[in-house]
């Protein structure tokens, strides 16, 4: 039977195969073409957002297990719910208390900078977004969230949470965007001690959702505990926000530079919604100082023409490094 | 099956493909989880002539947008593992199903070993195993897929290949 079904299709065969190898070579040269561009900085951009937007469906149906799964702990009864808004209600009435104190400062602030002519301003832009996806891959830290550059959303703009910084943007699409998170192995953030003001640079480890400051000299007044604030250099991250605590200080024999390894305080992996912040000198265009708002859902379509987005490329907190590539 | 109705069951194997290449499970079970495209793709390719090449290219681009890995990198690696089991489908059609089994997985060792080289020129270093161990659940789980889509495809196309 394969004998005659081999010779009656001889002839067709050798001509299919030629046609076959043809086409399989075009496809490899666009495949190959699209590889250089990308790698070699040119604007693929297009592809990928409009490749983006034919598989929103996909990545939406995919998200459901999770979803799915993670629903038993967004359904409380009533007496956890209203416990839970007791306790909310009492950390709010500190919170207020702390917060007159901090605005009080904030103006003693302001009029310290004015004397000083400084032109850095506590106020910044923020955008709730919500956050569609997780990578479940094990050796990558990213999160898609459901903004994009129908919000102004921008590539390295920094994402926070309320615990401190948990990212930023490296990728923008119409109404969806995707965030590196501090952990990933491919993520750097300029960060400073607060308690000493010792500047240097938080890198993910990807393990165990930690952060390593590699290279501190042996001499320096680092302790465990320490907080570590974003620093503001490179002007990709806005200064301030806490980053992370020091949970190890390791000093390899023979080195002259010790290594600390810091917790995030940001609540990675958990919860379900993120803060945009627009720092007044990454940001692509000038922006009123606008309160926290929560942009609805489907406000996204309802707006006009995306502001002017710097071309898509490596963040510049991570200069040497560009987002690591999950597969399978 | 009739032709339109065997086109709709390709495209509707390819999007579960995808749909199951974004949804690993949690924890370590993703570091097993297959490249379902690949799987499926390699399937069709043995089982039925049709447009597997550019189905390679359209799902390798997806599978770059939605990991958001260079372009192109995973539509090079579909492309050729598919034009692979195209050409040898005539020869593997013969052999056992753990002997194409045992044939294709150097095939996606070679794709693996491919991926780790763009990503070393890209600077994405991910884990070894990371990359490794889906290999061994593709060719476990070779046998199920090659079976289904064999269903699938025999009834329209009798004399494959």
């Amino acid at each position: 039977m394969s004998s005659l079904r081999r010779d009656n299709t001889r002839q067709p065969l050798f001509r299919r195969r030629t046609a076959v190898r043809l086409r399989f070579i075009m496809l490899l040269a666009i495949a190959a073409l699209l590889f250089y561009l990308d790698v070699s900085g040119r604007t693929v951009h297009p592809v990928r957002q409009w490749t983006a937007w034919a598989m929103q469906p996909i990545a939406w149906v995919a998200s459901l297990p999770h979803a799915v799964a993670t629903l038993g702990t967004n359904l409380h009864g009533r007496p956890a719910l209203l416990a839970e808004n007791r306790e909310l209600r009492d950390k709010q009435f500190v919170l207020d208390a702390r917060l007159s104190r901090m605005q009080a400062l904030e103006a003693e602030n302001r009029r310290l900078r004015s004397l000083l002519a400084s032109s850095t301003t506590i106020d910044q832009r923020m955008l709730v977004a919500e956050i569609l996806e997780a990578s479940q891959a094990p050796y990558r830290n990213q999160i898609l969230l459901d903004k994009g550059s129908a919000n102004d959303v921008y590539v390295g703009q920094a994402v926070v949470d309320a615990g401190g910084v948990l990212g930023q943007i490296i990728q923008v699409h119409r109404n969806t965007s995707v965030a590196l998170l501090i952990t990933d192995p491919q993520s750097g953030i300029p960060v400073e001690i607060n308690r000493t003001g010792l500047h240097t640079v938080a890198l993910g480890r990807g393990e165990g959702e930690t952060l390593s400051l590699p290279f501190l000299p042996n001499t320096a007044d680092v302790h465990i505990g320490d907080l570590l604030v974003s620093s503001g250099l490179g002007g990709r991250f806005p200064a301030g926000y806490p980053v992370g605590h020091i949970t190890e200080l390791r000093h390899p024999a023979g080195e002259s530079f010790m290594e600390a390894i810091a917790t995030p305080t940001a609540q990675i992996g958990q919860g379900r919604q993120v803060l945009l912040v627009w720092n007044g000198e990454g940001a692509p265009i000038a922006l009123p100082k606008l309160p926290v708002q929560v942009a609805p859902p489907g406000a996204a379509e309802g707006k006009g023409k995306p502001a002017r987005r710097p071309r898509a490329g490596k963040p510049a907190a991570a200069a040497s490094k560009t987002p690591s590539t999950p597969r399978r | 099956m009739n032709p339109l109705r065997l086109v709709t069951v390709y495209l509707c194997s390819l999007i579960l493909g995808l749909f199951l290449q974004f949804m690993p499970p949690p924890g370590d079970g993703a570091l097993f989880w297959p490249s379902w495209s690949m799987l499926i793709l390699a399937a069709w390719a043995l089982n039925m002539h049709g447009p597997h090449l550019l189905a390679a290219l359209v799902l390798g681009v997806a599978l770059d947008v939605g990991f958001s890995s260079t372009l192109g990198e995973h539509a090079v690696v579909l492309l050729l593992t598919t034009y692979v089991v195209m050409r040898a489908a005539p020869r593997l059609e013969l052999r056992a199903w753990w002997q194409v089994a045992l044939l294709l997985a150097p095939l996606w060792l070679g794709g693996t070993f491919l991926m780790m080289v763009f990503d070393h020129f890209t600077h994405h270093e991910a884990g070894i195993s990371a990359r490794w161990l889906p290999v061994v659940s593709e060719a476990l789980l070779w046998p199920i897929v090659n079976r289904i889509v064999a269903r699938l495809a025999k009834p329209a196309y009798p004399g494959a290949v």
